[in-house]
């Protein structure tokens, strides 16, 4: 009983989503939905609490859905058919009088074409056409089918054709090696592959897992022989087998089931290269060549072999399909009757990838997906959740139990795609959620892309859809750029993200003109950065001086801003989770009150139940979940004032009528001070941001290292810049401004000397009777005054106008009445007084 | 809720004519009037196995069987006369889409409903003639279509090529196609041949909300995805030459352009928040309806004037809208031919609403009544002489603009008396879906459905790829049938029959 309907989703769905009391869609969803049901790519710009994981998780289900569905019945069909070819067979056989029905089953199938045959577990055919296709040598294809040199698992340089059965590989770049994988590699069995060598140029040969770099024998997961002479390995490179060049046949053997991998050259055996270690046993490995400014011709069975194979060997293209494992969609692995082999089999791989820049952000998201398909049965859609700071086991189990929706933060997902145990090339949606956030992960996002099998054509293509708060900065648009197929965009807000309801305001500060910060009262608690510096009024000229007062003075300041404009609630936004940890402490210290059920330990004087005009609660990163949870609690109900957060932990947090954003050091981009202030000003509401800008640099924390927090124990070495190894860095705050009016495209004015408003804001507040955390009356530039302007003067008009249509509708009615009497209607003709064509 | 077998409900359906049949008093609780609708007998199975198909499942998510909703809508307040179906009608949110009802102003317990006019508020059909003919445009036929498709933003939230502030909203929300006029994107003679004058005075955009507004403003100028096109179409029969010329069109052969688009988001947003405000007067004015969907509110009240209102801006957005793909298409075409829209004689032929609800005056049991007259898939036709026709349609009647679905014919019809006296002057407004976007998904190949269209010779341009097997003609009802219903019951005539050479879809 929803417009959902009219959006195309399935009833399970909409019942699913009436259970959570939803009966209308969402902007975003109701833009969204259709669009990625209609299977393009899509990039959203949409804030969280808008909807928008509906928006994805919602269409993405039902296409999962339809997939399994169709995986289903296309293996029905395949089963019936095979079942009726094999009938007719013995019919046909035993009409001839001969025994039993004929010996291999497979053969069969071999009557029907090379995808059906394939099929097995494949879910689309077609895929399977098109990623092979190309090759034309239909007619050496094997019982495995056609191996190719893949055309989407290779760097941009390396270019691939086909060249009689067999597959060229060329790259031109004098400096870069350029590396491709074959469309199959072997699990089990001993198969082999030739390599040409037809040109001068480096080349490195042998086989890596789909998670190994291209560049092959670089990690863990690729074992390479070059032309030099070596071997490689983890990037470690070993003498072997001796140098080959132009003109050269090298052959590339696989024993996956001894774990041996070894090469000849020009049909001579050069013994055992690689011991496969345990990481990658039971993994496919594929062909992989590797090249700088070189060319190769591969041939993997296709053409006649120019050596023979070492004994027991056989062509990779000829192995049983049973021993290849297929990269791309269609899993040619289930195994023709094979009996799904285990794990082997592509059901329960998943079908769909979500990366979500945080742990939350993916519980979240992991739990929507749950309540969205709990309708959903026959099949059941089964989620996994991948993320870091919980123990993997539960995890790898969850997934090698069958999950179709895996949702994760990257390092995480990465890290179970390198040890094989996130398979991805069932993967038809990748979804990245909270985009902007993610692209500091877009080296981790481009690998697993690469990894995701993008073969199928129309509707069977992996679908990429982008969500994100904002879809202008320049790290989104370089990664929709790469990602995306001409994605369809749903910009809900347009360029202009910044919420109109929002006023800009800041406080300069200045040590050299507010001389306050040398007060030793009220107690600040600052962060360590100048913990060795002398900080006293004879070192006032030195920028550590003036960085460490500016840090004194913000705090103080704070206190006075939330004095002069009577603050009831605001959000404070501070660097780090340092400057939440101070800044709750310098509060608390205030006779703050604490948090409210964090213990009372901390304002002591929290006897009444008076909450302190500077009561504060925080909501950072590094505090703990339930935290966290009541902190937003507390500041939701009014028990705290004032909510400190960094980026971070404020993300997504949504509470209508919030009259302040402060930020007490302005962020890295305006993006996200676009978030920041994103956070008033919602629904509407009138909002203030106040920036405390900074107007000497000042020095803070800037440490990549995870784990080292530098700042508890500051020393001569730590507290140097990064560029001189230490962990911290020269805040440019006047700099950092200029970037935020740029992108607001106005100036941001500075508070009155008395902190409060600015004359222009505060006339134009003053005029219309407005409140910060109250909504607007219309428009704020008088445009609906102007309108309702317009509407009252045209008034007498529009009436007039009606009247007149009221009275020449009746004097038609009428006339027909009349005329309706005498003769039948079709006499016509119009009536005198109406003007003619 | 009473439970009653397929029979049982079935007994309370009755043909009365040879293409239109009658739904009695109780076949749901509270009718006031009774329901009507028009089919012919190749798709009235369609409903009678959509009623059955739901009296077999029993409530479970989804949309009522249209025939309910048909019924349900009888039971409003202040309806008059019957509660209407078109042959194309299929179920939407609370009203059947395809349902015509009418509600007296002059009783104060009169309802509107967002619902019955749709979200997609005054979605329409657009046909723009050329002097070119089929041979001229057959060998630059891949190339046109392609130009169309850069020319015309299709998908939802993609940024209007036409550049617009806010201030332009508020005025094109307040001015409809004056403002297009204005800023120089319509000529004179197209608000000659629009319904209202591509403009309702009424619209007032204080009461259009913020949110609106925001998602109203990048999509201007875009056709939308869904069953929104631009079609490159030719005439291909000519049923009533004299009305044909009418309206320019001179030839079997002769190129014309249909645009089929609404009001978008904005519309879309205004509908979700006349919803939400009316189940709140509901509440309070003790308003009982038979579903939840068909939220309502006194037409007199401040949220039933608010949204009518609200709706006129939207209305006056999807004029714009459609004004400026016009212009748009224009564009492509005097491009691609080297020549102006002038000497291409591009004229807008006309311009109909098939989403609105408009106050009309009409006859009610023998008396003139004024009427607020709901139309939600359903198109205005009015019949000769009818003084809010344009003047250049006074002798044809008012042109009632048919789209086709991907691929399929579109058709001219022209107002009738008859449909004036027994629909409310309105006609079906296009083929109307047959399965839901759910089982078209399912139910159809992609690839057959492309090269079905491929074998007819239509270019086509979709960004979303399976949004090919919705909006294909196995997905809508035939309409052929559709039209010729219409034109057998006589509540509109056939003119011109068109059919597509180019396709363009979000």
């Amino acid at each position: 009983m929803a417009a959902f309907e009219e959006a195309g989703l399935m009833p399970e769905l909409i019942k699913a989503v009436e259970d959570l009391g939803w009966t209308l869609p969402t902007p975003v969803q109701s833009e969204a939905v259709p669009l990625i049901l209609g299977g393009g790519d899509v990039m959203a710009a949409a804030e969280t609490g808008s909807g928008k994981t509906g928006a994805f998780a919602l269409p993405m289900l039902q296409v999962v859905h339809e997939a399994l569905r169709q995986r289903r019945s296309a293996a029905a069909a395949a089963a019936a058919a095979a079942a009726a070819a094999a009938a007719g067979t013995a019919a046909a056989a035993a009409g001839g009088g001969g025994g039993g029905a004929p010996k291999q089953p497979t053969g069969a199938g071999a009557g029907a074409p090379d995808g059906a045959a394939a099929g097995g577990g494949g879910d689309c055919a077609a895929a399977a056409d098109s990623s092979g296709g190309g090759g034309g040598d239909g007619a050496s294809s094997g019982a495995g089918g056609r191996v190719a040199l893949s055309s989407e698992d290779r760097d941009a340089l390396l270019s691939v054709r086909p060249d009689g059965g067999a597959w060229r590989c060329q790259a031109r770049h004098e400096r870069n090696w350029a590396g491709g994988r074959a469309t199959a590699g072997a699990r089990a069995g001993k198969v082999y592959f030739e390599a040409a060598v037809t040109d001068e140029g480096l080349c490195r040969l042998g086989w890596s897992t789909r998670a190994a770099s291209l560049d092959l024998g670089t990690d863990r997961h690729g074992f390479g022989y070059g032309g030099t002479g070596k071997k490689s390995h983890e990037k470690r490179f070993e003498d072997y087998g001796g140098p080959y060049a132009l003109g050269d046949v090298m052959g590339c053997c696989l024993d996956a089931d001894a774990g041996l991998v070894s090469f000849t050259k020009n049909g001579e055996e050069l013994g055992v290269a690689f011991e496969l270690p345990k990481h990658v046993k039971g993994q496919a490995l594929y062909p992989a060549v590797c090249l700088k400014n070189a060319e190769a011709l591969l041939n993997f069975g296709g053409a006649p072999f120019r050596h023979a194979p070492p004994p027991g060997f056989e062509a990779l293209a000829a192995a049983p399909a049973a021993a290849l494992v297929r990269a791309g969609a269609d899993g040619g692995d289930g195994g023709g009757g094979g009996g799904g082999g285990g794990g082997g089999g592509v059901a329960g791989r998943p079908l769909c990838l979500i990366l979500e820049p945080s742990r939350d952000l993916a519980e979240q998201t992991h739990t929507c997906v749950a309540d969205f398909a709990k309708h959903l049965s026959d099949p059941r859609i089964r989620a996994a959740l991948l993320v870091g700071g919980l123990p993997p086991a539960p995890q790898a189990k969850a997934l090698a139990a069958g999950a179709e929706v895996v949702t994760g933060t990257p390092g995480r997902v990465i890290d179970f795609f390198q040890q094989g145990k996130l398979q991805v090339d069932q993967v038809r949606f990748l979804v990245l959620d909270e985009a902007d956030r993610l692209t500091e992960h877009a080296d981790i996002i481009r690998r697993l892309w690469r990894a995701l099998p993008k073969g199928g054509e129309g509707t069977a293509r992996l679908q990429v859809l982008m969500f994100s708060a904002t879809l202008h900065s320049p790290e989104v648009k370089e990664l929709a750029r790469e990602l995306c197929v001409h994605p369809l965009l749903v910009d809900l807000k347009g360029r202009d993200a910044v919420p109109d309801a929002v006023d800009h305001a800041l406080v300069m500060v200045d040590p050299r003109q507010d001389a306050s910060w040398l007060q030793s009262t009220p107690k600040v608690f600052t962060d360590n950065a100048h913990a060795l510096d002398r900080v006293a009024p004879d070192t006032a000229h030195t920028r550590e001086t003036q960085s460490e007062a500016v840090k004194r003075l913000k705090q103080r300041l704070l206190v006075r801003l939330v004095d002069a404009h009577a603050m009831d609630q605001a959000l404070v936004f501070c660097r780090t989770n340092f400057d939440c940890d101070n800044l709750e402490k310098f509060l608390n210290t205030l006779g703050g009150g604490g948090p409210p059920r964090g213990g009372g330990g901390g304002g002591g004087g929290g006897a009444g139940p008076v909450p302190s005009p500077y009561s504060c609660v925080v909501l950072a990163g590094a505090r703990p979940m339930e935290e966290r949870r009541r902190a937003l609690q507390a500041f939701k109900e009014g028990e705290a004032r004032l909510l400190i957060c960094t980026d971070l932990g404020a993300r997504g947090i949504d509470i209508s009528g919030l009259p302040y954003v402060i930020n007490m050091t302005l962020p890295d981009t305006p993006e996200d001070y676009i978030h920041r202030v994103g956070r008033v000003g919602r629904a509407d509401n009138l909002g203030l941001a106040i920036s405390l800008v900074s107007a000497v640099p000042e020095k803070v924390w800037f440490c990549t290292v995870k784990g080292l927090n530098p700042w508890l124990e500051p020393d001569a070495s730590n507290t140097r810049t990064n560029e001189e190894g230490g962990h911290t860095i020269w805040y440019d705050e006047p700099a950092l401004l200029a970037g935020v009016e740029a992108r607001l495209g106005r100036a941001v004015p500075p508070l009155a000397p008395d902190l409060t408003l600015p004359p222009q804001i505060s006339a134009r507040m003053a005029a219309g009777g407005q409140e910060y955390g109250r909504a607007r009356e219309g428009g704020r530039d008088g445009s609906a005054g102007g309108a309702a302007a317009r509407m009252a003067a045209i008034r007498g008009s529009v009436e007039a106008l009606a009247a007149a249509e009221h009275a020449a509708q009746a004097s038609f009615l009428s006339l027909k009445r009349k005329w309706a009497g005498r003769a039948s209607a079709g006499g016509g003709g119009g009536g005198g007084a109406r003007p003619r064509a | 809720m009473v439970i009653r077998t397929y029979e049982q409900e079935r007994a309370f359906i009755e043909k009365v004519g040879p293409v239109k049949y009658r739904i009695k008093e109780g076949f749901v609780p509270n009718m006031r009037v009774p329901g009507t609708f028009y089919v012919n007998d190749a798709l009235a199975p369609l409903l009678m196995e959509e009623l059955a198909a739901a009296v077999a499942r029993n409530e479970h998510g989804g949309f009522l069987p249209a025939v309910k909703q048909i019924a349900n809508v009888a039971a409003l307040p202040g309806i008059v006369r019957e509660s209407i179906a078109m042959p194309d009608v299929h179920s939407g949110y609370g009203f059947a889409i395809g349902n015509v009802a009418a509600f007296d102003m002059a009783d104060p317990q009169a309802v509107v409903s967002p619902g019955g006019v749709g979200f997609d508020i005054n979605c329409g059909v657009r046909l723009i003639r050329t002097n070119l003919t089929e041979a001229d445009v057959e060998p630059v036929k891949e190339a046109l279509t392609q130009s169309l498709f850069d020319h015309i933003p299709v998908g939802v939230g993609s940024q209007g090529i036409i550049p617009t502030t806010a201030a332009d909203l508020e005025a094109a929300l307040e001015m409809g196609m004056d403002w297009s006029l204005r800023e120089g994107y319509a000529w004179a003679e197209d608000k000659e041949h629009c319904e209202e004058y591509g403009r309702m005075l009424q619209a007032d955009t204080s009461k259009v909300s913020p949110r609106a507004k925001k998602r109203g403003l990048p999509q201007m100028g875009t056709l939308g995805a869904g069953n929104h096109y631009a079609e490159i179409q030719v005439v291909d029969e000519v049923f009533d030459e004299g009305v044909a010329r009418k309206m320019g069109i001179e030839t079997v052969g002769q190129v014309c352009i249909m645009i089929h688009s609404g009001s978008r988001g904005l519309g879309h947003q205004v509908a979700t928040d006349a919803l939400v405000e009316m189940e709140r007067a509901m509440a309070r004015d003790r308003i009982a309806v038979n579903d939840r969907q068909l939220a309502c509110a006194r037409i007199g009240s401040a949220e039933g004037q608010n949204y009518l209102k609200a709706m006129a801006c939207a209305a006056n957005y999807a004029w714009v809208n459609r004004s400026s793909m016009t212009f748009l298409a224009r564009q492509a075409f005097a491009k691609a031919f080297s020549s102006t829209p002038d000497d291409l004689d591009m004229h807008v032929v006309y311009d109909v609403s098939h989403n609105i609800a408009k106050v009309e005056d009409h006859m009610v049991n023998g008396r003139e009544a004024r009427l607020l007259v709901h139309r939600k898939g359903a198109t205005r036709a009015f019949p000769p002489h009818h003084p809010l026709i344009p003047v250049d349609y006074q002798i044809t009647g008012q042109p009632v603009l048919i789209g086709g679905t991907m691929g399929t014919c579109s058709y001219v019809l022209t107002g009738t008396e008859t449909g004036f006296e027994e629909t409310f002057g309105s006609t079906c407004h296009g083929a109307g879906r047959s399965r839901s976007r759910n089982s078209a998904r399912n139910n159809l190949d992609y690839q057959e459905v492309l090269d079905a269209l491929k074998a007819k010779g239509i270019a086509i341009r979709v960004a979303s790829p399976k949004l090919v097997m919705e909006e294909a003609p196995e997905s809508y009802k035939d309409v052929t049938a559709v039209v010729d219903t219409c034109h057998a019951a006589g509540i509109s005539k056939k003119a011109v029959k068109l059919r597509p050479i180019g396709v363009v879809k979000g």
